[in-house]
């Protein structure tokens, strides 16, 4: 692809490896732009009737109890301040005890970040920073050496499955990605029962948390565990790391097919 | 296998990958174990003093305006539900407009998930979940390659300035070019041309480390300075606040450009400033953590030997790994035999990262590592090979780097010559 111009224009042709970067950026960028228009027009009627709703509660309450808006405000201000330490108007278990802090650690190592408790004093901060880089680093490497791990094995389940004939071959990115998705969906659905039978959040509900924990995105809207049973936190807790690193096996997956077709596509213009 | 008494033969059966995993996860349970004792005791104290604080504001409420405890409970219940849905005391900025919808499909195809806007429609869950699949591979697929790119480009950048180091060295004084190439840098014994002793040469570990963790530290101080000029946070919060949003773990306690309006009509350009200074953090914290990974995996590979070192009277391995034997100067044909037919366990084929921490100056190298590493194609590698038979050790000095970038960084990196898409010889 690269030409000799006599001018320095050669320098401003792209080598491939950047231009499959620059591309994936832009398609990234309209892949955004694209999800963005779709879910604002999905949620922003709820957000309005949820904004006509609170406006109307917090009237009706003012009123009904003789209370001024700034005290009623005052009151809130508070109650966010106590939110961020954890508080709950429903009784929920202790957030630093030793099981807490197991999962608080837990929830920053694999970087899901629930947000459910996150340190509050400025030695705890400043601990996490370093704490973080480590153990972050650490984990990354489990994941990708446990990725490693299932490939290997699924290849020689392959290999042997295929009667020994044709000699060991690597397995396909395809048939890998095939089986790990299926191991996901598997893990995802076992665990949402087992959510929404102790959580009592709908079947729905738990998929969507499987989801957002499993892909370390973690909002926080959901987390499991939280209640004031101390018997179900101890399976949730042994659940949480077989599933992420499947989770975080098939995106690296997806990764290679779609890095695939894209040098293809890039190969092709060579042409 | 029967072992003798004396030597640690706990890995014996266990071949040298397996063992790795199992003693990284080990490593990483004695790690949050530890974690959680000291975060624990720093946070407890403060925790019990938040709840005190709260119940007693909690009385006091309630009977200054003569509230029941239930009603009470049951506003707050409304407005924790009203906190779902994106409201605070304080105005913010919509949630879902389409610049707050952009700022949470970033939060999400990111991996980060701030949670300051989570779908609240039954379509909307639904349809992140098949979004967010797509999204987070491609924006991992992103990362991965950004960490490629630095990592080329600091390698250009380093190989560069040690060249120029090595002419300085070599050229002025051509009369004495052998004796001087024997003594100049670490690079390569030889007296050879410039370019072919440094032909393999590939920046060490902890030098492209050392250079990440600069870029991510000035990355994060100037993000901070915006942050706290911007938001009125102090310095050391929105240092914090940079850290977790980049490292992708995004608690949400703190999340950037949430208000409606900055100072100084400077609200475009913050936005932009935000989604930029972001994108930049997460890549070079991300980039960061893998190379520090490839750090970690060495030290794990060093331990093994470590562990494994008592033991090897006990059991000849069938992972074979010839170099620990004494060297040898030439690659034999039994060898290259035996180390052909892939050990499917011991995964043989793909050990480029773990051999460079095994290998030492003065060593011969193995055939699949020339075509894991660096594609060479057959002429090349016979003129490589008569080369060495005469006893030209050229690539020893590239080769005997530790670098533990040969097989590839990252995930990427790992899947690099496993799979049959991402394979050589195909």
């Amino acid at each position: 692809m690269k030409t000799d111009f006599s001018c320095c224009c050669s320098s401003l042709i792209p080598s491939r490896d950047t231009a499959r970067c620059y591309l994936l950026f832009v398609l990234i960028a309209f892949y955004m732009l694209a999800g963005a228009a779709i879910f604002s027009s999905l949620e922003r009627p709820a957000e309005l009737q949820a904004h006509q709703l609170w406006e109307k509660r917090l009237r009706d309450f003012g009123h009904e109890h003789n209370i001024s808006r700034e005290d009623l405000k005052t009151l809130l201000l508070h109650y966010e301040k106590a939110r961020t330490a954890g508080i709950r108007t429903e009784p929920g278990r202790a957030l630093w005890d030793i099981p807490g802090a197991f999962y608080f650690v837990g929830t920053v190592v694999s970087t899901i970040g629930f947000g459910v408790t996150a340190p509050s004093t400025v030695t705890g901060k400043v601990l996490l920073v370093f704490y973080g880089l480590l153990g972050c680093s650490a984990t990354i490497l489990f994941f990708n050496l446990f990725l490693e791990r299932i490939i290997t094995l699924l290849g020689l389940l392959i290999f042997r499955c295929n009667g020994w004939k044709t000699g060991y071959r690597k397995p396909s990115v395809y048939q890998v990605t095939l089986i790990l998705f299926v191991a996901v969906l598997l893990v995802a659905c076992g665990a949402a029962s087992l959510y929404s039978a102790m959580e009592g959040w709908t079947f729905l509900e738990s998929l969507y948390f499987c989801f957002v924990a499993f892909s370390t995105v973690g909002f926080g809207d959901f987390v499991s565990g939280q209640r004031e049973h101390h018997e179900d936190t101890w399976e949730t807790n042994c659940l949480f790391p077989k599933s992420l690193c499947k989770q975080y096996s098939v995106a690296p997956l997806k990764n290679q097919t779609k890095k695939f077709r894209q040098v293809n596509e890039l190969n092709s213009d060579n042409m | 296998m029967a072992c003798r008494s004396g030597c640690c033969c706990g890995s014996g059966p266990i071949n040298e990958d397996n063992a790795r995993f199992l003693l990284l996860a080990l490593f990483i349970v004695i790690y949050l174990l530890c974690g959680a004792a000291v975060f624990s005791a720093l946070e407890q104290p403060k925790e019990r003093e938040a709840k005190e604080r709260w119940t007693q504001r909690f009385e006091h409420f309630s009977q200054k305006y003569n509230l029941s405890k239930k009603d009470l409970n049951n506003f707050l219940r409304n407005y924790e539900e009203a906190n779902v849905a994106g409201i605070r005391v304080d105005t913010i900025r919509p949630r879902w407009d389409f610049t707050g919808a952009f700022y949470f499909v970033g939060t999400v195809v990111s991996t980060i998930g701030f949670g300051m806007t989570t779908p609240a429609t039954i379509g909307g869950k639904v349809f992140l979940m098949f979004y967010g699949l797509l999204g987070c591979a491609a924006t991992i697929l992103f990362f991965n390659l950004f960490l490629e790119r630095v990592i080329t480009v600091i390698a250009v950048v380093l190989k560069s300035c040690h060249e120029r180091r090595y002419n300085k060295a070599v050229l002025p004084q051509n009369g004495r070019r052998v004796s001087e190439g024997n003594k100049s840098g670490g690079a390569g014994g030889s007296g050879g041309g410039k370019g072919e002793d440094l032909a393999g040469w590939k920046p060490s570990v902890y030098c492209v480390m050392l250079i990440l963790g600069a870029a991510a530290i000035l990355v994060s101080c100037c993000a901070s300075l915006m942050y706290s000029a911007a938001e009125g946070w102090g310095y050391l919060d929105s240092l914090y606040f940079c850290f977790v949003a980049f490292s992708t773990i995004g608690f949400g306690d703190m999340v950037s450009s949430q208000r409606v309006v900055y100072e100084g009509h400077a609200t475009a350009a913050y936005r932009l400033g935000n989604f930029f200074f972001i994108l930049t953090g997460v890549c070079c914290i991300y980039s960061l953590f893998n190379v520090i990974s490839i750090v970690i995996k060495q030290v794990l590979n060093w331990l093994l030997r470590r562990l494994e070192a008592p033991c090897r009277c006990c059991f000849p391995r069938r992972g074979h790994h010839p170099h620990r034997h004494p060297r040898r100067n030439v690659v034999a044909p039994g060898h290259l035999r035996a180390r052909r037919d892939p050990s499917i366990e011991t995964d043989a084929i793909n050990e480029s990262e773990t051999d460079t921490g095994r290998r030492m100056s003065g060593e011969m190298i193995s055939m699949r590592d020339f075509l894991a590493a660096n594609k060479v194609n057959l002429a090349i590698m016979q003129k490589q090979l008569s080369e060495m038979a005469i006893g030209h050790p050229r690539q020893s000095g590239s080769s005997s780097r530790q670098n533990g970038f040969s097989g590839g960084v990252g995930a990427l990196g790992i899947m690099n010559n496993r799979l049959a898409e991402t394979s050589v010889d195909r």
